[in-house]
């Protein structure tokens, strides 16, 4: 998901849609085939494979569309920012619906993983993938990252729903992230 | 949460990264990372770390309809002509940099000032000179470059602009947005001010752009973290020894 060249050149032929709509249209819709299925998983992981998913994962391509010119190279990862505009709209979405905040308390008591969007089949290994790097958490942190990267929660929504003192919930993420970033470290 | 020490805003960085902060906390921690390179790059750190999460989730089927349906609401909008300023949205604060685009097309305006003290400045403009481009792009991928916000002045109320530069280093890039453009007989001239209020010139140059825009090379006397505050004024061509015209810029608002 690294930013390349021919990303830069792609957001270079968006940037140009005011002069070549048709080229610029292009230019999106390769972006569009090179991130879509990352963006769109991601996004139905937060919100279930449902509309919402499909409009915001159309919302996070019509940014890029409309402001090209916010991402910076010197941020690196194009990949990264594009998920976190993708990942900031679904927590919108989220806060804003308050079915989804429903459908996630009512997995918290699990002692299971809370409540995510069941996997199609034919996923299986990439659930394994996906449950191994949580799996290197203890429990109630990985609860705290599930619950506030894919419930889009926030830190305060977590401590009162789970009627933990703040402290404690900050504690468990801020632990959490410094786990998956040791984790980074080791995998490269 | 305005008085957040970095300490306690490295401590939040996780939770922000994974939007986990309540508005008051984000707003607290946006301001610091506005501040503080060592903090934007943590952030990164984190950022990597949840885009490898995201990595390993399961690769769904995309909707068939979905990328017709995107298509549809594009042709649907206007295409709005280009923004040349960038003074909102959090990435824009968090990279602060001169994207390669947006860089190309400054180009046309980029300028430096070569030499140093006071009215011994040449303004060269190095529009086509590799060299220069070269080093003003390293600094913009530099993640230890910090940027300062200069604010408007009464003088020219709706420009905008910030210096990006490492405290260490004698090279700086001044971006500026709508200041207005002068008459033939009148410059822009950057000052580099110490803690005493003695000043050194830092750049002279002129809005060619009717945006307003302008990105400038600062080859400054002394390494940028020797001054406090930065200003501009419009002073007679050739420049001025000291301020004597209308401040249009300042770090100080």
């Amino acid at each position: 998901m690294s930013a390349t060249s021919h990303e830069q050149a792609l957001l270079h032929r968006i940037q140009q849609r005011h002069n070549n709509a048709r080229d610029a249209k292009d230019a999106l819709s390769e972006l569009y085939d090179l991130y879509a299925r990352r963006v769109y998983s991601h996004i139905a992981m937060m919100l279930g494979e449902n509309t919402a998913a499909q409009e915001v994962t159309q919302d996070t391509f019509m940014k890029v569309w409309s402001h090209p010119e916010q991402y910076h190279y010197d941020t690196g990862n194009f990949g990264s920012w594009l998920l976190t505009i993708a990942h900031r709209a679904a927590i919108d979405r989220v806060r804003h619906d308050k079915h989804y905040k429903d459908a996630q308390m009512s997995s918290v008591d699990d002692d299971d993983f809370p409540e995510i969007p069941d996997p199609t089949q034919g996923h299986e290994t990439a659930w394994r993938e996906w449950l191994t790097v949580l799996s290197r958490l203890p429990a109630e942190q990985r609860d705290v990252i599930v619950l506030t990267y894919y419930h889009g929660l926030s830190q305060s929504d977590i401590a009162a729903q789970l009627r933990l003192p703040l402290g404690t919930v900050k504690t468990r993420v801020r632990l959490a992230m410094e786990k998956l970033r040791e984790w980074l470290r080791d995998v490269g | 949460m305005s008085g957040m020490s970095q300490e306690e805003t490295r401590t939040l960085l996780g939770a922000y990264a994974l939007g986990a902060l309540d508005k008051s906390e984000r707003n607290a921690v946006e301001a610091q990372l506005q501040a503080s390179a060592e903090l934007r790059a943590e952030l990164a750190e984190h950022q990597r770390a949840l885009s490898r999460l995201t990595q390993a989730e399961p690769q769904l089927e995309l909707p068939t309809a979905m990328k017709a349906d995107l298509f549809t609401r594009i042709g649907a909008s206007p295409i709005t002509p280009p923004q040349p300023k960038s003074k909102a949205g959090l990435w824009e604060s968090l990279t602060r940099g001169i994207a390669v685009p947006r860089f190309a097309l400054a180009a046309a305006v980029l300028v430096a000032a070569l030499g140093v003290g006071g009215l011994g400045y040449r303004v060269v403009q190095l529009s086509n000179q590799r060299a220069a481009q070269r080093q003003a792009l390293d600094l913009i991928t530099d993640t230890s470059a910090v940027s300062v916000k200069l604010k408007a002045r009464p003088a020219a109320p709706n420009a905008t602009g910030r210096i990006r530069y490492k405290p260490n280093s004698n090279i700086g890039i001044l971006e500026t947005w709508d200041l207005p453009v002068l008459e033939a007989n009148r410059i822009y001239q950057l000052w580099l001010v110490y803690p005493d209020n003695t000043r050194d010139t830092g750049a002279m140059f002129k809005i060619v752009s009717e945006d307003g825009t302008a990105t400038v090379l600062i080859m400054a006397p002394r390494p940028f973290g020797t001054y406090t505050n930065f200003g501009i004024s419009i002073e007679p061509d050739g420049g001025s020894p000291g301020p004597t015209g209308p401040g249009v810029l300042s770090t100080r608002g």
